[in-house]
């Protein structure tokens, strides 16, 4: 049996800025906003301040459910990156739920990785459908967290944008295939951004070999190679943050690094929002393994291989 | 084979508690545990008041550093449950032996081990993970 990526889908609001009106609006420093634009390769972005955390989640998680039957959906995940209150809460999973009309469905909330939480997602729901004897059972994965601005602003190495997307996870259907997932997590950073100096520069030291590895990992657990890879996809979290593993030459070609100028730092949505761009410009090769990465601050670093589908 | 279910340790307050704290009290109280667990769930209904650290991250680091880790939430007072059910599906997978569950709900807490088989099993099988 093998995990199947269905269907996946994004969703924006209509309000595009650049990066000089956003960063200023969030009380970031002309410096900052240069600093985000010229060495983070930030351009415009999505972000329109009327917009709801309904308004955001639900559209992708609508229209990846498509015509597909209800009844099929056994579990639905709502994956988000900041926990702590901030934007979700204890109900959000099943205010979800109950608004796709999936109330036979167990919801559920997934956190605790902040942006590399939606590889732990598909990888939770691929085992649960696993066990789950119906063929046609599937998983929906709902991603994008609408950041009110004191707490937008607080995350300060990056510009954080409105955007959401959602992944229906099924088992050897039309989708693409998943081939390996590999994780691990450094909890002696867990303080995060309320981290010392030293953490934070031990952690970034760090980081590098620990993307590496995970990437090593998946690609061995996936019999393949680096080098077999047509897409590197990375959530966009701006472009010195990789420096160290994926500005190496081999491995820069394959980056999916232009949406970080377009769509800026969604949270969790990112790698799938970059899956469904890249899917909707027709350039993921059936048959040809594809990586998704995600890292997040605690830190956990994942590495998912995946093909396309066919 | 279903996982074998054993509370390592209980802690109760009045009040809410930062989750750190509890999980901390929760290991403190259960002791060494025998071997490293491959998967922790930290599950909990109300927010933690210390949002910015990640406490999974932490019970992770505190039990050997090997785990999956992650928060599961919304469950309603059925987290330890649905933690079960998830740890379960691993290990049908063929992907965990040894799971490791806190359980958080104001000020109280419970520290739940799932596992394959005995703790001197959990020792043997895991003293050589990376």
């Amino acid at each position: 049996m093998t995990i199947t990526l269905d269907a996946v889908e994004a969703f924006f609001p209509d309000r595009v800025v650049t990066v000089e009106e956003r960063a200023p609006a969030l009380g970031f420093t002309p410096a900052q906003t240069h600093m985000f634009r010229r060495v983070h390769g930030l351009d415009r972005m999505h972000s329109d301040p009327e917009l709801t955390q309904d308004d955001l989640m639900l559209p992708a998680a609508q229209k990846v459910l498509g015509s597909t039957d209800p009844r099929a959906v056994r579990h639905v995940i709502y994956a988000h990156a900041l926990h702590g209150g901030r934007v979700a809460d204890s109900g959000t999973a099943a205010h979800l739920r109950d608004m796709l009309g999936l109330e036979h469905a167990a919801a559920f909330a997934m956190t605790q990785q902040n942006c590399a939480v939606p590889l732990s997602a598909i990888d939770v729901a691929g085992v649960l459908l696993e066990t789950d004897p119906d063929p046609d059972a599937k998983v929906l994965v709902v991603t994008g967290e609408k950041l009110p601005d004191p707490v937008a602003a607080a995350i300060t190495t990056i510009l954080v944008a409105d955007g959401a997307a959602a992944c229906l996870v099924g088992k050897d259907g039309p989708g693409a295939p998943v081939r390996s997932f590999s994780t691990r997590t450094r909890g002696e950073f867990a303080a995060g951004l309320a981290g010392t100096p030293e953490q934070f520069r031990a952690a970034a030291e760090l980081r590098p070999v620990m993307v590496r590895e995970v990437m090593d990992e998946a690609v061995a657990r996936a019999g393949c190679t680096l080098a077999d890879l047509q897409f590197i996809i990375p959530p966009n979290q701006g472009l010195p943050f990789w420096q160290g593993t994926l500005d190496a030459e081999d491995l820069l070609e394959k980056c999916v690094f232009e949406n970080n100028a377009r769509y800026s730092h969604c949270l969790g949505a990112d790698v799938l929002i970059n899956y469904r761009w890249l899917l909707d410009q027709g350039r993921l090769e059936p048959g040809r393994p594809s990586m998704f990465l995600a890292t997040g601050l605690g830190w956990t670093y994942s590495a998912m291989v995946f093909e396309g589908a066919r | 084979m279903s996982l074998h279910r054993e509370t390592l340790s209980t802690v109760h307050a009045a009040g809410p508690r930062p989750h750190g704290e509890l999980v901390d009290d929760l290991l403190d109280h259960a002791g060494p545990l025998d071997g490293r667990p491959d998967l922790v769930i930290l599950t909990y209904d109300e927010a933690d008041t210390q949002g910015a650290l990640t406490i999974a991250s932490h019970l992770n680091h505190r039990t050997g550093g090997a785990a999956h880790s992650f928060g599961l939430t919304g469950v309603g007072p059925d987290g330890g449950a649905a933690a079960a059910t998830i740890a379960e599906a691993y290990h049908r997978a063929g992907r965990s032996d040894y799971a490791l569950v806190a359980v958080i709900d104001g000020g109280s807490g419970v520290l739940l081990r799932l596992s394959a088989g005995s703790a001197a099993a959990i020792e043997s099988s895991t003293r050589s993970r990376p």
